[in-house]
Order: C-alpha cells, then structure tokens, then sequence
C-alpha cells in the first residue's frame, strides 16, 4: 500500500522528466545560433539526419544528437523540416522520425516620439506589439527622460520576447537643449 | 559378424527403409524471438538423439549428424563431439565436407571407427558407431550481420553407415529433423521522438 502510494506520488515526477518537444518545434527567425536536436540514445544505433535546405547541419551527423542552421529559411512552417533514422551494424534502419518546424518572426513597429526638450518631462515610449522593453539612456520604465540622458541623438532599443525569441526595433530621439537668452541689455 | 547379424535382422524384419533414428530433441539458446533472430545473433543449439532403431534396419550402424543451415546463418563453431557409444577405438570427428558414396555431406560429426575400414580421418570409408545409446552435441552459428531476408533454417540428419559409411544397406532413410525453420528479424524498434533542447 505505502509503496504504491509513494510511486503514484513520484509519477508527476517521472512524467516531468520525460524530454518532449511541441511539433511544430518553434525556431526564431534568422537566429545565428544553431539549435540542437536530439534522440535518446541506443548505442547499437547510427544516426542519419536530414533537414530541408536550405537548413544546414551544422555538426553531429552520424550521433544522435546534431547542431542546425535554420537562419536562411523565410517565416513560416516547414512540414517534415527534421527528421533522424537509426541504422545498426547490419545495415537495417528504424522507420524514420519527423518534426515540423516553425520559422517564427515578429514584425517590431513603435510610434515615433518627437523631439523633445532637455527639461521636458518623461515621456511614454509606445512600440508594437506590446508588452515588450525599451532600453537605451534616458529610458526607466518604457519612458524617455530628457533629464535623465541629457541633449543629443540616442537610440533607444525596443525589444519584444515570445516563444524563446527577440525581435528588436531602434527609436531615434532627438534632445534639443533649451535655448539661452543672452542678458538683456539696455543700450 | 555384423554381417551374420545382417542376414539374421534381415530375415526376422524384412523392412525396407524404415525410421532408423532415436527420439530427436533440441534446445535453443537463446530461445527464438516471436519474429526470428535478429543479425548477428549468436545462437547455440544442443541437439540430442536417444537411441538408434537403425540397429535393426539392416544392422545399419549411425554413421553421423549432418547439419544443414539456411544462408541466413554463419560462424558455425562445433563444440563437443557426440560421445563413443559402441565404437571400439573410433572417434567423432568434425568434418566440413564429407565425400560418401551417397554424396557429399557435412558440416557435421561424422563417427571414424577403424572398423572394416582405416581410421583415418575418413568417416565415409568404414562402419559407423554401433550401439543403442543417448548422442548429444552442441554448436553455436551466427545469424549474418546484413539486413536481407535471409533463410534461417537449422536442420540435423542422422544418417546410417549404410549411406554414409561403408556398410553396404542402404535401407536407413536420412530424412533432416528440422530445428528451426524461420527468417531473420529486421525491424528495428521505432525511434524516440526528436526533441529541441
């Protein structure tokens, strides 16, 4: 009784441990970084992988598990974009396994702020989609202090994250010192 | 005198190819997998015959085993020899190839006994093992590393020496006791999904 009650309770445990990837595997458009694939492990096995050009295996072909490029490939699905078979030394192979990719882009627009006066109050920068971050000098909180950075061009970075991915766009903004009346005078 | 005991059984029994052989077992290790073996495999086999009716089939004498393996299997590995039941000075031996006046036989234990015939390494030239006794041997055989639908068939023949030796009646049939009979296993388990870590 007690040892049932240990392994029902321990199961969430071993279900959780259980490597699973959602297909379509999501994969950040033109991303430099190569993302890693993997099979687990039968030491009787070779692996063969395939992938749908213009991705690139990068390394570990022959292992079960292999670095890919997906930078070159555009936005969108790629049905059967991965797939791995196992041979042993016999020559015989596994039926082969499939993933589907997904090239996932986020177009990253802002509403342009205007010029604005080094004594200006803070101002709310506003990018699309939302919830994203601006960083840059001058920005505390998504706004754009003057005070804060001082006069000059800065550029101010808004970043937008989902799914594992980034998507930037760049702000220039425009701090215009206040102007100096000379003294006046009494001639 | 084997030829007295010939012309005495011959008279009393008056069969014409009768079964000659004993009761015919076998064990296989390791045990056939529900869809064959798979390439590679080392797979011993013992097989064991209790008696030898032959004795009173035209006093034929048991000549040897022949063992005959479907292309599917490789690396045949003899192992311990049948023992001498009632044959004098003979031995088993192993042969790859035995030329005897009913065709070529072999691989296999064949019996050598020096009797009406030279012990020689010859098993084809002289009587075989008499005697009504328990003969046992094993040997182990290797399924082909290739991936091709390849025969597995094991079959041993224990045959008289009235067709393998040089006893002359030949009213023993060989008939091949067949052992195993199936084909090789391909398939190969499905593999685990692909994940992205």
């Amino acid at each position: 009784m007690i040892k049932k009650l240990i392994y029902l309770l321990l199961l969430p445990l071993n279900l959780m441990a259980q490597l699973v990837t959602t297909n379509p595997d999501t994969v950040c458009y033109q991303s430099l970084i190569p993302s890693n694939y993997e099979v687990a492990l039968d030491p009787t096995l070779t692996y063969v992988w395939m992938v749908q050009p213009p991705a690139v295996i990068v390394s570990g072909q022959g292992t079960n598990h292999v670095l890919v490029d997906w930078s070159s490939f555009p936005t969108g699905l790629i049905i059967n974009a991965i797939s791995v078979q196992g041979y042993n030394s016999a020559g015989c192979n596994t039926p082969a396994k499939f993933l589907n990719v997904f090239i996932y882009n986020e177009v990253v627009s802002f509403t342009q702020a205007q010029d604005v006066c080094e004594d200006d109050d803070c101002i709310t920068l506003v990018g699309m989609p939302p919830n994203g971050v601006w960083s840059g000098v001058g920005v505390q909180n998504n706004m754009f202090c003057p005070t804060i950075s001082g006069v000059g061009n800065f550029n101010l970075i808004y970043t937008y994250s989902n799914a594992g991915c980034s998507f930037i766009n760049t702000m220039f903004i425009n701090v215009i010192p206040i102007p100096n009346l000379s003294p006046i005078q009494h001639d | 005198m084997k030829k007295f005991l010939f012309i005495l059984f011959t008279l009393i029994h008056l069969q014409t190819f009768s079964q000659c052989v004993g009761v015919q077992t076998f064990t296989l290790t390791p045990p056939p997998p529900p869809n064959g073996y798979a390439p590679g495999t080392v797979v011993q086999v013992c097989y064991k015959m209790v008696g030898w009716p032959g004795l009173n089939v035209g006093t034929n004498w048991l000549e040897g085993f022949d063992i005959n393996l479907g292309s599917g299997w490789t690396s045949l590995q003899p192992m311990q020899p049948p023992a001498n039941c009632n044959g004098g000075n003979g031995v088993w031996i192993w042969l790859t190839i035995n030329y005897t006046v009913s065709g070529i036989v072999g691989p296999g234990w064949f019996f050598d006994s020096g009797t009406n015939g030279p012990l020689d390494g010859n098993a084809a030239n002289d009587w075989g093992d008499s005697g009504n006794c328990t003969w046992q041997f094993c040997f182990k055989v290797k399924v082909i590393n290739n991936c091709s639908n390849a025969d597995l068939l094991i079959q041993v023949t224990a045959g008289a020496d009235g067709d393998w030796g040089s006893w002359t009646n030949n009213n023993c049939p060989t008939i091949p006791f067949t052992i195993y009979n199936g084909t090789m296993d391909l398939t190969l388990p499905t593999l685990p999904d692909i994940y992205h870590d």
